[in-house]
C-alpha cells in the first residue's frame, strides 16, 4: 500500500522535477520565424554565427509559412521572418508588420527533372539527358508516367504547370501525368520507382535523391521560386537583429545554402 | 547537433504532465458542476467544453493566439503581471495541451457520476454527511475508475498534442520543440529513419504510464466486485 | 417520542401532491397507491432532497421544513434513516464501514467501534463484517443496510419499496426483521409499497394515495369494510388473500 501511494505521489512530482532542466533564461532573445524547409542550412548558418560573433542568444521557430505569418499578426514577438515564398511578406508588410524596404532575397530554389534508373527503359531514358532538350524528353514514347505536384494545392506543382504550359506540352502530356498532393509526396514516388520522371526541388533532389539524375530546366519556363527574407517592425527597433540580418545575407551563408541545394537569392 | 532529443523527451513530459494535473483539478470540478449544481447555463458550458474535441488542432491554435497573443485578454494579463509574453513559451504549450485534453477529462469523470446510483448518495446524507462528506467519502471513490480513465485519456492527448501547440508555443529547438514537433521537423527535413526512432522511444514511455495507470487502477475493483482476500 | 406531522403541498407536471397525515412514535404506515402516483416522492420531500412549494414538516420537537418561517432542513440533518429496495450498500466499503458511516465525525473512535461491534453482533452479521457488500447474501444484505440505518438512531424511518424485487422468502425474512426492529424502536416508520402482501401484518395503518391525494387513512380493516371511494378498494386489492378478514 505504501509502495503505491509513493508511486503515485512521485509520478506527480515528476513534471515539477523536470521544471529545472527546462526553465527559459531571462534575457529576451532574438527570434527568427523561417520556414521549415529552411531548417537545416539556418541551424548551421547559426553555429557559424556563434563561432565568429559574441552575439546575443537567436531563437528559431520553424513552421509552415501560413502559420508564421499568423502569430506575426497576432502579436507574436518575431524579430525576423523568413517564409518559404514572398506573398507572406508582402501581406504582412501591406499590414505595416515588416519593416518597409527591408526586404532582400534570401535564397532561392530550382527546378529539376528527375529520372529513376529502373532497369534498361530507365537507363535509356536517363541517357537522354545529356544530349536531348526537356520537351523531347517529355515526349519521348519510354516515358510512361512523369509525377508532379498538384497544381490545384502545392507551388511546386504549380511551377511544374508553367513549364509544362510554357512549352506547350500540357494536353500531351495528359495521359502521362500523375499528381502527388506535396512535395514530398513527389519525392516518395521517385524514390520508390513509382515513376519514370518527375519535376522537384532542386533541394528535395539534393537531400533525398541525389543518387538519381537529374536535368536543369531553364528558368525563364517559371516564375523565380524565391525566399524572401525581412525585418518585423518590432525587430527594427532592437539591438543585434540587423547585425544577424546582415550574416544571413552573406557570402558564408550563401554557401551554406547552396550547399543544400538552394542557389542564390535574386 | 541540431536536435536535441533529450530535451525534446523531457519538455513533452513536462508539459503533458503539468497539463494533466491542471486538467485533473478543473475537470473533476466541472464535471461536478455540470452533474450535480446544473447552473444556468450548464448546456452552453458543455458544448463549450465538448467543443475542442471536434475543431481541427489548427483552429484551437487559432483561437489560442487570439486569447494568449498580445492584444489577447490572457496574453495581456501575462504581459502586464510578468513583463513577458505568454506566446512562445512552453507555458503556451501547456496552455495548448490543457485545452485540447479538458474535454476528455470532463466527459469521463461525468459519465462516471452520473453511473452513481442516487440511492447511495441519498443513503449517505440520511447518515448525516454533508455534500461535501458524501462527495469525498462515496462519489469520488466509486468515480475513481472513470477519473482515472480520463487522467490517462488527457495524458495521451497531451503528449501528442501538435497543431495547436505549433500556433502558440512555436517550434523554437531548445524551448517549445516537444516530441510531436521535433518528429514533424525530422520528417520535413527527409531524416526519417531518426524520425521513426524517436516515435519508437515515445511510444514506449507512453506505454509504460499507461501501464502503470492501469495497474494503479486496477486493484480496487477487484476488491469490490467480491473477490476476498 | 417523535411524532410525524406533514402538511405539504407540491405542484407537478401531471398533477399536484397535497397531502395531510401524521404517524405517531411507535406507528408504521403503509402509503400505497398505483405506481407514479407520488410515493416516492412523498419520501424525498420527507428526506430533503426535494423541496414542497409550501406546507410544514414536523417531527417531535424538530421542525424539518416550514415555508412560513422559512426553515428548510438539509438532508443530512433531519435524521431519517432510509432503506431501499436495493438496500444502496456502499460497495467499495466492508460491511463493518458500511455499519459505522453514520458514525463517522459524530462520535469518538473507541466509542463508535464498541457500537459497531454491538450492532454487527445485534444483526447477526458479524461474520461477515469485512467482506464487501458483493460478497454477501441477500438477507445479509438487508440486515446491513438496517443495522447502518438504526446505528445513528434516527428519529424517523423511511422504507422505499422495500421488497418488490425480492423473492418470497427474503420478503418473508425482512418482515421479520423490520418487526424486530420495530419491537425496539419507538419511532414512526413510513413505509411505501404497491403490493400489501405480507407488508400488511406490519402495518399499523394505511394512507392510500391516488393522483398526489390521500384518498383514505386507517386501519387496513377499516379500509376494508369502508372504503371510501371505488379506487380504494381497487387499490387495496385482494387482502383477502393475506389475512383472514372474516373476523370481526
Amino acid at each position: 500500500m505504501r509502495f503505491w501511494r509513493l508511486l503515485t505521489t512521485s509520478l506527480f512530482l515528476l513534471p515539477l522535477l523536470l521544471m529545472q532542466s527546462v526553465g527559459h533564461s531571462r534575457q529576451s532573445p532574438i527570434l527568427v520565424s523561417a520556414a521549415i524547409s529552411l531548417r537545416r542550412p539556418l541551424m548551421e548558418i547559426y553555429q557559424l554565427y556563434k563561432q565568429q560573433s559574441k552575439e546575443r542568444h537567436i531563437q528559431f521557430n520553424f513552421a509552415s509559412s501560413g502559420a508564421l505569418k499568423m502569430q506575426i499578426e497576432h502579436g507574436g514577438a518575431v524579430d525576423i521572418f523568413a517564409p518559404a515564398s514572398p506573398q507572406y511578406l508582402d501581406l504582412l508588410e501591406k499590414k505595416g508588420l515588416i519593416h518597409l524596404k527591408g526586404k532582400r532575397p534570401l535564397a532561392a530554389n530550382r527546378l529539376l527533372l528527375i529520372s529513376t534508373l529502373v532497369g534498361d527503359r530507365g537507363k535509356k531514358i536517363a541517357s537522354m539527358f545529356k544530349g536531348r532538350s526537356v520537351q523531347e524528353i517529355l515526349l519521348d514514347k519510354r516515358v510512361k508516367r512523369i509525377v508532379v505536384g498538384d497544381p490545384r494545392t502545392v507551388p511546386v506543382g504549380q511551377y511544374a504547370h508553367q513549364v509544362f504550359k510554357r512549352l506547350k506540352l500540357w494536353p500531351q502530356l495528359q495521359d502521362k501525368i500523375v499528381f502527388a498532393n506535396n512535395a514530398r509526396q513527389v519525392v516518395e514516388y521517385l524514390r520508390r520507382n513509382e515513376v519514370d520522371l518527375g519535376l522537384v526541388y532542386a533541394t528535395d533532389w539534393q537531400r533525398l535523391l541525389s543518387h538519381l539524375p537529374y536535368r536543369e530546366i531553364s528558368a525563364d519556363l517559371y516564375t523565380p521560386i524565391e525566399y524572401p527574407i525581412g525585418v518585423t517592425a518590432r525587430g527594427k527597433r532592437r539591438g543585434g537583429v540587423d547585425h544577424f540580418f546582415n550574416f544571413l545575407l552573406s557570402p558564408a551563408s550563401r554557401q551554406i545554402f547552396n550547399r543544400y541545394g538552394f542557389a542564390d537569392g535574386v | 547537433m541540431e536536435y536535441n532529443l533529450l530535451f525534446s523527451f523531457k519538455l513533452s513530459l513536462f508539459v503533458a504532465g503539468i497539463s494533466t494535473i491542471l486538467v485533473l483539478i478543473t475537470g473533476v470540478g466541472l464535471a461536478y458542476l455540470l452533474v450535480y449544481q446544473r447552473p444556468r447555463g450548464h448546456q452552453l458550458l458543455d458544448i463549450a467544453l465538448t467543443l475542442p474535441l471536434v475543431l481541427p488542432p489548427t483552429i484551437i491554435g487559432y483561437y489560442l493566439i487570439t486569447l494568449l497573443g498580445r492584444n489577447g485578454v490572457i496574453g495581456q494579463l501575462v504581459l502586464d503581471l510578468t513583463g513577458d509574453s505568454l506566446m512562445f513559451t512552453p507555458q503556451a504549450a501547456i496552455c495548448a495541451a490543457y485545452v485540447v485534453s479538458l474535454p476528455l477529462m470532463v466527459k469521463s469523470c461525468k459519465s462516471s457520476f452520473e453511473s452513481i446510483d442516487p440511492h447511495l448518495l441519498a443513503a449517505s446524507y440520511s447518515l448525516g454527511h454533508n455534500r461535501f462528506s458524501t462527495f469525498w467519502r462515496i462519489t469520488l471513490p466509486l468515480a475513481r475508475p472513470g477519473i482515472l480513465a480520463g487522467v490517462i485519456l488527457s495524458f495521451a492527448r497531451a503528449l501528442g498534442e501538435f497543431g495547436a501547440t505549433l500556433m502558440v508555443a512555436g517550434n523554437i529547438p531548445g524551448k517549445t520543440d516537444t516530441v510531436p514537433l521535433a518528429i514533424y521537423s525530422l520528417v520535413e527535413s527527409g531524416q526519417f529513419v531518426r524520425a521513426n526512432q524517436v516515435v519508437l522511444i515515445y511510444t514506449l514511455i507512453a506505454a509504460i504510464f499507461l501501464l502503470i495507470s492501469n495497474i494503479l487502477g486496477g486493484r480496487n475493483l477487484r476488491a469490490w466486485k467480491g473477490e476476498q482476500r | 417520542m417523535s411524532r410525524l406531522q406533514v402538511k405539504i403541498e407540491k405542484e407537478l407536471a401531471e398533477f399536484k401532491l397535497a397531502v395531510n397525515f401524521s404517524v405517531d412514535s411507535e406507528q408504521t404506515l403503509v402509503v400505497i397507491g398505483p405506481s407514479g402516483t407520488g410515493k416516492s416522492l412523498l419520501l424525498q420531500l420527507l428526506q430533503g432532497v426535494i423541496t414542497p412549494d409550501h406546507g410544514t414538516i414536523q417531527l417531535g420537537e424538530r421542525t424539518l421544513y416550514n415555508s412560513e418561517q422559512g426553515v428548510d432542513l438539509p438532508p443530512y440533518q433531519r435524521d431519517i434513516g432510509l432503506l431501499f429496495q436495493d438496500f444502496a450498500l456502499f460497495p467499495h466499503l466492508t460491511v463493518e464501514q458500511n455499519v459505522e458511516y453514520g458514525l463517522l465525525g459524530t462520535v469518538q473512535r473507541e466509542e463508535r467501534l464498541q457500537l459497531v461491534a454491538n450492532y454487527l453482533e445485534r444483526f447477526s452479521i458479524q461474520d461477515v463484517a469485512r467482506r464487501y457488500p458483493a460478497a454477501i447474501s441477500g438477507g445479509e444484505s438487508q440486515r446491513v443496510a438496517m443495522a447502518r440505518a438504526m446505528i445513528t438512531g434516527p428519529s424517523l424511518l423511511l422504507l422505499d419499496e422495500p421488497v418488490s424485487a425480492l423473492d418470497n422468502e427474503l420478503q418473508q425474512q425482512f418482515f421479520d426483521l423490520l418487526r424486530e426492529v420495530r419491537g425496539e424502536y419507538q419511532i414512526p416508520v413510513i413505509l411505501v409499497t404497491h403490493d400489501l402482501y405480507h407488508v400488511i401484518k406490519v402495518s399499523d395503518e394505511l394512507l392510500i394515495l391516488n393522483r398526489g391525494r390521500i384518498l383514505q387513512q386507517g386501519s387496513w380493516k377499516e379500509l376494508y369494510r369502508s372504503p371510501a371511494t371505488s379506487s380504494v378498494r381497487k387499490i387495496l386489492g385482494p387482502i383477502e388473500r393475506y389475512v383472514e378478514v372474516d373476523r370481526q
